[in-house]
């Protein structure tokens, strides 16, 4: 969608009027890329969080009736200590000083 | 007006502005943690406000524009300054009376534009970069949030409409966690924007002082240099004080008025607000956080309860979104068009923009919403019980009707008197009022003396001449 730069200059038409091609200046550049990233950055780490905390929850939780066992307690954890790094990995994105 | 002076009237109205920008913008960290019971409300506005402090004082890398390229900086004036200020703190004052949430920083954006406007045509506007900077992130902000927010929804349910079993109680933790990353970055990006724009007004005096052939003074600052230390405590104090008195309204509908939503819920739209907010800064793309949150919250509303979401809400807000251009821009023309006229233009401006506060206030307080009382309803009412008021009023006067009503002005005394001979004029509400406050004292007195309270008597009992006349 992003429209070619325009003159300016006025083009004559047929029966000699000259009408201005667009507003001078007028030139409406979308980084289409940029944003086309940013939809899909979001849409994938949001969904791997939200799968990590449904794992780990499930994980954790046990069944009717019964205990949750030391390895399904290993991996609930596990999956927590990574979330826990994709938190620091966010701070370390939103601190300007780390970078 | 003196230089000095003006830069004085220019740094206070930003901290005004950035005051109102932490109270607008206090919802988007914690409305729904409040709403899901994972932060006390205090608690969580307390921990905001926190965040965004340490969060301003982390990023002070101030933008050397205060425009981003909107306009042509060349024409940015103090008096611009000022008059953009002016515009932003009036268009916030007014959304968080009506609850709803809109971008602080399209706000002053638009009202930037109008003072741009009027004092240099349109000309002085990138209209190109109006597009890619502010409408299409707008358009593309809570399209992009909602979606993942809506797909998180659906991963942390199961596909289910009921969350699975333990789950709230760990999403809660979660959630608390999510909702500081989110104050944080607010504090991170918007602390940095007042900074700015009070530093790029110092600079800008500075530099008119050194024209005039005065010397720097202590507040002088050169172009390019970072931010005296004084101006990031002071933005980053307003931002957080701003964001702990609450902005009570804005909450409630971020967090009730949309959609009713549970921790899983309110988990799944603050971490996906927090991945837009985070891949837009780094991929050179800014998103609104306002706009952000709210998308995430229809979005994971629609998710789990798609019948149950608020449109009506949600379209209030939009309009309110695509109002805040013009609406500031308006405002921000005319701020500019008195600044510019003197000392007494300056002095209009502020005085319409302190009757205009207290009256929003004033208005706020008929329907008061506070910490005690952000998750009773979903609604955000203005005026509701003087409009009722008013209309029955309006109706008995139609009909003739000689009976008393309800004095539509004073709706907080009046409720109470309802069926009461007295509960028509002003006058006798009054009275009524100094009695009843007799009636307390009293009470106490004898409660002090010996422990026995006076029995209840029946409302009028005791006034003397008790009837309507």
């Amino acid at each position: 969608m992003a429209t070619a730069a325009r003159s300016g200059v006025p083009a004559a038409t047929s029966r000699g009027v000259v009408m201005p091609r667009a507003i001078p200046g007028l030139v409406v550049a979308i980084n289409w890329s940029a944003l086309g990233q940013v939809a899909v950055v979001t849409v994938v780490v949001a969904v791997i969080i939200a799968a990590l905390m449904s794992l780990s929850n499930w994980c954790l939780t046990p069944a009717e009736g019964a205990t949750v066992t030391t390895p399904r307690k290993a991996v609930g954890y596990a999956l927590m200590g990574v979330m826990a790094l994709i938190v620091l990995g966010g701070l370390y994105l939103m601190i300007p000083y780390f970078h | 007006m003196s230089i000095e002076f003006m830069v004085l009237i220019v740094v206070l109205t930003a901290l005004v502005f950035d005051f109102t920008n932490g109270f607008h913008d206090a919802a988007n960290a914690m409305a729904t943690s409040v709403a899901t019971g994972a932060f006390k409300p205090r608690v969580a506005v307390l921990c905001a406000a926190i965040m965004n402090l340490v969060g301003a004082f982390l990023s002070t890398e101030v933008a050397h524009t205060i425009s981003s390229g909107i306009v042509d900086d060349s024409l940015v004036t103090p008096e611009t300054v000022f008059a953009a200020l002016v515009g932003a703190i009036l268009w916030n004052l007014l959304t968080w009376l009506f609850g709803l949430p809109s971008s602080s920083s399209h706000a002053i954006f638009g009202a930037l534009i109008g003072a741009v406007l009027y004092q240099a045509g349109v000309q002085g506007v990138h209209f190109s970069t109006v597009v890619s900077k502010i409408l299409l992130p707008a358009l593309v902000a809570p399209l992009v949030a909602g979606l993942a927010s809506y797909l998180s929804t659906k991963i942390a349910y199961h596909g289910e409409h009921n969350a699975p079993k333990g789950a709230k109680k760990r999403y809660r933790m979660a959630q608390r966690v999510s909702s500081l990353l989110v104050a944080l970055a607010h504090g991170t990006s918007d602390g940095q924007k007042t900074m700015g724009i009070i530093t790029l007004v110092l600079v800008a005096g500075t530099l008119q002082l050194g024209d005039a052939g005065i010397a720097t003074p202590w507040w002088g600052q050169a172009p390019g240099s970072s931010p005296h230390w004084w101006v990031i405590l002071a933005a980053g104090s307003a931002i957080a004080l701003g964001t702990y008195s609450g902005g009570w309204r804005i909450m409630r509908t971020m967090g009730k008025g949309m959609a009713d939503i549970e921790s899983p819920q309110g988990f799944a739209a603050e971490t996906s607000a927090m991945a837009a907010i985070l891949a837009s800064s780094h991929l050179g793309f800014g998103l609104s956080t306002t706009h952000v949150v709210s998308g995430a919250v229809m979005g994971t509303g629609l998710a789990r309860t798609p019948g149950e979401v608020r449109w009506g809400t949600a379209g209030r807000m939009m309009i309110a979104w695509l109002l805040t251009l013009p609406a500031a821009g308006l405002v921000g023309a005319a701020a500019a068009w008195l600044a510019h006229q003197g000392a007494w233009g300056f002095g209009t401006v502020i005085a319409i923009l302190v009757i205009a506060a207290a009256a929003i206030k004033i208005a706020a307080s008929r329907n008061h919403v506070s910490a005690t009382n952000v998750n009773e309803t979903h609604e955000v009412k203005v005026l509701a019980k003087t409009r009722e008021g008013a209309k029955t009023l309006a109706k008995a006067v139609i009909a003739g009707d000689t009976h008393p009503i309800q004095n539509p002005l004073l709706p907080p005394l009046a409720h109470k008197l309802e069926g009461h001979p007295m509960e028509a004029t002003p006058l006798r509400l009054t009275r009524l009022k100094r009695l009843k406050k007799t009636r307390i004292k009293s009470r106490r007195q004898e409660t002090r003396k010996g422990g026995h309270r006076r029995k209840k008597r029946g409302p009028g009992s005791h006034i003397p001449g008790g009837s309507n006349a």
